[in-house]
């Protein structure tokens, strides 16, 4: 029983920072219709800038998060201008393409700047722990837990009670009745896609904290993502929540009762079995509009 | 609007067209389908940019300048169908009128709470997603909408369209109400007796030329228009372009 209410624990503790490290996968999605195959990419770019600030100055990975955060997100929104929007009246297929080219191309740069060996950030509580009876909960992964739920608290509120989310909603929902009320759908996709981008930066600054760093991370981090929406119902924000806690918890259950190895492909199956059994995943239709109505 | 030629893809809807609406009155277009009604209402929002020609409000060059700048200038547009956003609450889709000229927090409320005495629907349905309303409710949230900003020239595309006879009558109140408290209308409508029955001034447009305009009541017992548009007999009395 121990053991059981342990493994549930760590997976709801990294559940919460998948569901931030996919929470703008699906942001992207559900606005722009853009399956951001570079979002992978940009999470492994967050975790090098949080490596970059603690190995030069010493900057703890949490109060990196706004850094990088600001840092991915500003990236993010340049390819997007300079990559990602050109290929938009492609369709879908466009857009594809150009993030499928900017995903490759950032495992050289990410090689180029950082090296091939895998980082890690080592921070004085990444081995401790917190014990409550036969619990033990990391502190590491306890933090990034609770920032990653702040983050997404934050990013929630900003889309159901500002100006900027009414108007990211609504260029969502029905982007040419958004021009009638003066919403300026381009600069509105371009606002989605940054804010996409620095969540991806703070999800990038917590995943440093549990796993190490490397040029081909984007792949493992792609794969969840992509597992994430899907399950939750693409472009629904609340829908990933709750899949991303389903995926960190069915996870920790594998490590932890089968294998180690056998977690690399529980992503995967949970894409073909959703697309199988249910393709509008857990929120289906309502997800959609739902979206970024959050 | 003076001179304006626009059109899509290469090819002219409107061909040099000139109009002149009376300020605090409304005017209303008809014509046949293909005419070029809504693509005039497009050009004066500005979501639709000329080949040629300018649009003046009051002096005030607005050409070329886009929806969100028209819309800052004073200038709404309620288009014909789909503008609305389903999974968004009605207030909050009130409350996105005021996106351009940026109305947020109690001047927002207080602008809404002005709007729920004319359009008591939007308090009543607060709540409720737009996508579940009626096509008259709809319609009314619509209004509501545009007048957020408070605007000077207000656009409405054939706003009765698919509504019941009600609902109808709810919307010649809102029209009438509004030229009263001096905005200017511009209507376009294939409803031609509801159109005109609403306008001061009536405009006859056919294959995006203007042929005839005067006033609309004159307009409504003109025979020509009668045979043409509804139905009857003899011609036109109606000053030519």
């Amino acid at each position: 029983m121990g053991l059981l209410l342990q493994t549930l624990v760590f997976g709801v503790l990294l559940g919460s920072v998948y569901a931030l490290a996919s929470s703008g996968l699906s942001l992207t999605y559900g606005v722009l219709r853009i399956v951001n195959l570079v979002h992978g990419s940009l999470l492994i770019a967050g975790g090098y800038v949080t490596y970059t600030l603690w190995s030069s100055i010493g900057l703890d990975p949490i109060a990196s998060v706004p850094l990088s955060a600001i840092t991915v997100g500003a990236l993010g929104g340049l390819l997007y201008l300079a990559f990602i929007r050109p290929a938009m009246p492609g369709g879908e297929g466009g857009t594809m393409m150009a993030t499928f080219a900017l995903m490759i191309a950032s495992q050289g740069a990410f090689a180029l700047i950082w090296g091939n060996t895998p980082l890690t950030v080592a921070v004085p509580y990444t081995r401790a722990s917190f014990t409550i009876g036969e619990l033990n909960i990391p502190e590491a992964q306890l933090y990034a837990a609770i920032v990653a739920v702040l983050v997404l608290v934050a990013l929630l509120l900003l889309l159901l009670r500002t100006g900027l989310g009414r108007a990211i909603r609504a260029a969502a929902a029905n982007p040419a009745g958004a021009r009638f009320v003066g919403i300026e759908v381009g600069r509105i996709n371009a606002l989605t896609y940054t804010i996409g981008a620095a969540t991806a930066g703070a999800g990038g600054a917590l995943v440093s904290l549990i796993y190490p760093l490397s040029p081909d991370a984007w792949a493992q981090w792609l794969g969840r993502g992509l597992a994430i929406v899907v399950l939750g119902g693409l472009g629904s924000l609340a829908g990933t929540f709750i899949a991303a806690l389903i995926l960190g918890i069915l996870e920790t259950f594998i490590t932890t009762y089968v294998s180690l190895s056998w977690t690399v492909v529980v992503p995967y199956l949970v894409i073909i079995v959703v697309l199988m059994v249910r393709p509008t995943g857990i929120l289906g239709q309502r997800g959609r509009t739902d979206v970024i109505h959050a | 609007m003076n001179s304006v030629s626009a059109g899509y893809g290469g090819g002219l809807v409107l061909r040099d067209v000139s109009l002149t609406v009376e300020a605090g009155r409304a005017t209303c277009i008809v014509g046949p389908n293909g005419a070029g009604k809504s693509t005039m209402l497009k050009v004066i929002c500005d979501d639709l940019r000329p080949v040629s020609g300018t649009i003046e409000i009051d002096g005030e060059q607005v050409t070329g300048i886009g929806p969100a700048a028209a819309i800052r200038r004073g200038v709404v547009m309620i288009p014909q169908t789909n503008a609305l956003f389903p999974g968004m609450t009605v207030r909050e889709n009130i409350l996105l009128g005021g996106h351009a000229i940026r109305i947020r927090g109690r001047a927002a409320r207080q602008r809404f709470d002005e709007l729920a005495v004319m359009f008591p629907i939007i308090r009543e349905r607060a709540s409720a997603h737009a996508g579940l309303l009626s096509g008259g409710q709809r319609r009314m949230v619509e209004f509501a909408r545009a007048l957020m900003s408070r605007p000077r020239v207000v656009l409405l595309d054939e706003p009765s369209i698919g509504l019941d006879p009600k609902s109808r009558e709810t919307l010649a109140g809102s029209v009438r109400a509004l030229v009263e408290a001096g905005t200017t209308v511009v209507l376009v409508e294939q409803n031609v007796r509801f159109g005109l029955s609403l306008a001061a001034t009536g405009v006859i447009m056919e294959s995006g030329r203007f042929v005839a305009s005067g006033p609309a009541d004159r307009l409504l017992d003109d025979p020509g228009l009668r045979a043409v548009f509804l139905g009857g007999h003899a011609a036109s009395t109606t000053e030519e372009h």
